[in-house]
């Protein structure tokens, strides 16, 4: 995420604003939204790049008119890494990247590119010094390297709008793309063995791409080792880092418009949430249900007996 | 259905809910919606993440309900043959262990008090 902006929370509360949940029902209401200003001093405080790990922080970072739009990315499964809000000239924009979407995110995203050029474009990492801009020009999409998305309105198209109007119609710009599991950082092991996890590197400018060191021949713990990359045996994924992994799992449990928090995910989905990541390790394998098997001496007849009940159900088998 | 086979189809539930994702999906949708229909939801029972399943305190009925499915629909068909022979060897195994003690209590007859 981009610049981290300074919110007045006290005054925030008092609005009713700090709580997001309020935010997104007055985009149901905009007309009361107009006549209720809410957005308050802010600041540009600092520029970072992060992978954001909790809903709940991204008020902390986001930039002044791109919250509510990073706020549904977020509930989306998809990462932000920079927001961009110019408050003298009201250029707001946002960056994503290309190959964290979906391939029905990306398909939206290239119709979206065709109805709005001037809201949508495609741009090249390798080529961006500093963060992206819509006034960058559009690169040839190649999926094979990092590309970045910058979406957001040019300083005249926000002319006149109060910071919750710039809020909802940066949104708008977001509402098109679909819920998807979360995939920056995230790799299959034919991702890895075919170097994806080196080559999609942001940090690819001026050096030169790593090789891959591991082969068809090696087991998921070796590929693991050797890419320095985390293996999930549940998800049968690579992570790029703790912070990834934590964005998948948590991406499988929120829905859209879920304002949950991250400890009642945990909860309702019965998963471990500890120090600010979302951690589902526990595996039962096929080979501990069959030593617990040999250790209670689970006979065939027993089995049967459920098999009988299971299969004997009218309708059970319809369909497989 | 029986409230106690009820209880324990919630814990297989419960259970195959670790499963890796890859055999997660190897199991139709219609034994999974078996399952859920005819869960208790009254009932809650939580795996014990500190233990390796074996360690665990599970019923009998559990074990062989997820005894068929891994063997019906997770592992090879070589490993299939496999666990058929292993559970029969149980079966005959404690037909024998009756026997056993049948024949020991045969010999030694427990003496009746007066």
């Amino acid at each position: 995420m981009g610049a981290i902006t300074d919110y007045d929370d006290s005054e925030y509360e008092k609005n009713g604003f700090g709580n997001p949940r309020v935010l997104r029902q007055n985009m149901e209401n905009q007309n009361e939204i107009l006549s209720n200003p809410h957005i308050l001093k802010l600041e540009k405080k600092t520029e970072a790049m992060q992978t954001l790990t909790s809903l709940s922080n991204v008020v902390n970072v986001a930039d002044t008119s791109t919250l509510l739009a990073c706020q549904l990315l977020y509930e989306k499964g998809i990462d932000t890494f920079c927001s961009n809000h110019e408050k003298d000239t009201r250029l707001s924009e946002i960056a994503i990247h290309y190959n964290s979407l979906s391939d029905e995110n990306k398909k939206i995203f290239l119709q979206l590119m065709q109805e709005k050029p001037q809201n949508y474009i495609i741009i090249d990492h390798r080529i961006v010094f500093g963060y992206p801009s819509i006034y960058n020009e559009n690169s040839i999409i190649d999926e094979n390297f990092p590309m970045d998305i910058c979406l957001g309105y040019r300083e005249f198209e926000l002319d006149d709008m109060s910071e919750e109007e710039q809020n909802l119609k940066i949104a708008e710009l977001i509402k098109p793309l679909k819920k998807q599991t979360y995939m920056q950082g995230v790799y299959t092991r034919e991702d890895v063995i075919s170097n994806k996890h080196n080559r999609m590197k942001c940090d690819l400018i001026n050096k030169e791409e790593k090789r891959c060191n591991s082969s068809d021949k090696n087991t998921n713990q070796e590929i693991s080792k050797n890419e320095g990359l985390i293996y999930s045996e549940k998800y049968d994924m690579f992570f790029a880092d703790d912070d990834s992994k934590s964005r998948y799992i948590e991406s499988l449990y929120r829905k859209e418009n879920d304002w949950r928090t991250d400890e009642e995910i945990a909860i309702d989905a019965g998963i471990e949430y500890k120090d600010g990541h979302f951690l589902d390790d526990y595996v039962v394998t096929a080979t501990d249900i069959v030593k617990t098997s040999q250790l209670h001496q689970t006979g065939i007849s027993l089995i049967s007996k459920f098999k009988n009940m299971i299969t004997k159900v009218k309708d059970v088998f319809r369909g497989r | 259905m029986d409230s106690e086979i009820s209880k324990r189809f919630t814990e297989v539930y419960e259970i195959l809910k670790y499963l890796p994702k890859t055999d997660f999906e190897k199991i139709p949708k219609n034994i999974l919606n078996f399952i859920i229909e005819n869960k208790d939801n009254n009932y809650t029972w939580k795996i014990d993440k500190t233990k390796k399943l074996y360690e665990q305190k599970l019923n009998n009925d559990t074990i062989a309900i997820l005894s068929y499915i891994n063997m019906e629909f997770i592992v090879t068909d070589e490993q299939k043959q496999y666990l058929k022979k292993l559970y029969a060897y149980h079966e005959y195994k404690k037909e024998n262990e009756k026997k056993d003690n049948s024949n020991y209590s045969d010999i030694f007859p427990k003496e009746e008090k007066n």
